[in-house]
């Protein structure tokens, strides 16, 4: 198969890799942004986001 | 001190005398005052004053300071409840930090019968019956459907607010069929946690264990548990007319009567377990001599108050198994030390 | 950092015994009890009811250290008896006395739950009596949490006591 005729996949896996996703601290919105794109919410307009807290679990006593 | 004081504390306008009971043999010349169970058996008596779901106020009489006080700590410390122990926190976005958090989960009161669960030692593994797994996963978000304009955060976002409820139970192995009549949850449904904003969300899950109150407050069944001295009012000398009616005042509500006698009318103690004695009365020059405030030293009002996670009633008669199953762990260890003493030797 | 371990509050140290007892060298029929694992709770009700027996001429008691979890109580006695045996009769004369003390609370709540109907009170009691140290169960499902906390649990009978 040809690839002109392959279907259409995305961004290519680099590109992706690099969008991150921010928290606009104004509504809440998730934006994914890539670098050297304006940092501004894409619903809000808002300019200060925040990047996400990683996923890790932390164990924690309740005391 | 006389005898007839002995079971008195007397409270004076500067001071307060005769604090310390002295019920031991020989305190009083040519007095026996040896324990005997008879005599106890005479002066003993329990009263229930009030019960409610969460209340009990009872009467202690009879008994040593240091007897009500022992059931006093161990309502307080030694009766074991379920209480958030750990908390594994998979995200948090919130202002209130992980650490602040999740102290904040563990004082919430949960509704399990601890007596259905294991202890869990250091390095054990948790297993469905010694640990009670709730998760907490929320996420606050801007209501679309809010008018614009609206400036009440509690409609503005939906879960704006993280309140006790949102815990949910998490049953593991048997305890879904276990706990079906009477499924955990927190004591109280509107306990507030943390407040978030859009975007803020936490998502965590708690395991409960099974503690007791020396070892951290939050497993303490009891809100208060606290005991005071019966007060007693004693009038030495008839206080009539208008005197009678500055006596009444002196005290809370429902603690002096005037009753008419004669003609006169004449200041009556009713009630002096309202009494907070305040000594307000022996402020008054005319009430000198007159007046006698004490406190009946053998005689104990308790108030209890539950968390709800265990009703009242049944913590005071736990808090004495637990006393009586103390001095049995004593007994057997004496009976243990002395035979090994004599092995020693 | 500094912390003591949490479980020295309830657990006998390794080779320690729950109860102690040491001679005075210096007086007659006086023996000094180490009660390990206890507080006041049990020492001043231990001390009030030695003082409360005629034979004996001195009992006090004392926590050496607000942060060691061991009181201990030094008794006196007359020649006509030994320390250890107050101490045994004091600790079965507390024994009745609680025992008195829950009798009469459970017939106070009975009689008050009989008669009381104003709604205040409450007409049946939840969960009522104390099972202590939980029932056994052999069959116990394990889990983990999120992050793997595996492996085979100790199952063992968790009063743990041994003198």
């Amino acid at each position: 198969m040809e690839s002109s005729q392959q279907p259409y996949q995305g961004q290519p896996v680099a590109a992706r890799a690099r969008a991150t996703t921010y928290n606009c601290m104004r509504c809440g919105k998730f934006n994914e942004l890539k670098p050297r794109e304006p940092i501004r919410c894409f619903d809000c307009g808002y300019r200060i986001l925040v990047k996400e807290r990683t996923k890790r679990m932390v164990q924690f006593e309740a005391r | 001190m006389a005898l007839e004081d002995r079971n008195r504390v007397v409270i004076l306008e500067d001071r307060v005398e005769n604090v310390s009971g002295a019920e031991f043999p020989l305190s009083f010349d040519g007095q026996e005052t040896a324990f005997n169970m008879e005599s106890f058996r005479d002066s003993f008596d329990i009263k229930i004053i009030r019960v409610t779901p969460t209340d009990i106020e009872f009467d202690l009489i009879g008994v040593d300071a240091s007897i009500a006080n022992a059931l006093r700590r161990v309502l307080i410390a030694e009766i074991p409840t379920m209480a958030i122990e750990k908390v594994y926190m998979i995200n948090n976005t919130g202002i209130v930090q992980d650490e602040v958090l999740a102290h904040r989960l563990g004082l919430i009161p949960i509704k399990a019968d601890p007596s259905e669960f294991l202890w869990k030692h250091d390095g054990s593994v948790p297993t469905d019956q010694n640990t009670i797994v709730f998760r907490l996963d929320v996420t606050c978000e801007v209501n679309r459907a809010a008018e614009t304009g609206e400036t009440d955060p509690k409609i503005k976002y939906i879960n704006s607010a993280v309140y006790s409820s949102q815990l949910v139970w998490d049953p593991k192995g048997d305890q879904g069929v276990r706990f079906e009549s009477n499924p955990i949850k927190p004591v109280h449904d509107e306990i507030l946690i943390t407040k978030l904003r859009p975007g803020q969300t936490i998502s965590c899950e708690l395991h409960c264990e099974k503690g007791v109150g020396k070892d951290h407050a939050k497993f303490s069944p009891v809100a208060t548990a606290s005991y005071r001295l019966l007060p007693e009012i004693q009038i030495l000398e008839d206080i009539t007319g208008d005197d009678a009616e500055l006596f009444r005042s002196c005290f809370p509500p429902g603690v002096v009567d005037i009753v008419e006698e004669r003609g006169v009318r004449k200041a009556k103690v009713v009630n002096p377990r309202k009494d907070t004695v305040s000594r307000e009365v022996l402020r008054h020059k005319q009430f000198e001599g007159k007046v006698r405030l004490t406190r009946v030293r053998n005689h104990f009002i308790f108030n209890v108050e539950s968390t709800g996670a265990i009703p009242p009633e049944t913590l005071i008669s736990q808090a004495l198994d637990v006393l009586v199953e103390k001095c049995e762990i004593s007994k057997t260890a004496l009976a243990a030390a002395v035979k090994n003493g004599e092995e020693d030797e | 950092m500094n912390a003591p371990e949490r479980h020295e509050m309830f657990t006998l140290p390794e080779g320690a015994r729950k109860i102690d007892i040491s001679k005075d060298a210096k007086m007659a029929n006086c023996v000094k009890f180490s009660i390990q694992r206890e507080d006041h709770t049990v020492a001043n009700i231990l001390r009030y009811k030695l003082l409360q027996n005629p034979q004996v001429l001195f009992a006090a008691y004392r926590m050496p250290h607000p942060l060691e979890h061991h009181v201990e109580l030094k008794v006196q006695t007359t020649s006509r008896t030994t320390p250890v045996d107050v101490m045994k009769e004091a600790i079965e004369l507390l024994m009745q006395d609680y025992g008195n003390i829950r009798s009469a609370f459970d017939n106070e709540l009975f009689r008050v739950e009989a008669s009381g109907g104003d709604g205040s009170m409450r007409a049946t009691r939840i969960g009522a009596g104390y099972g202590g140290f939980g029932a056994l169960d052999p069959t116990t499902a394990e889990f983990g949490v999120a992050g793997g906390m595996g492996g085979r649990g100790d199952r063992s009978d968790d009063v743990d006591i041994d003198f």
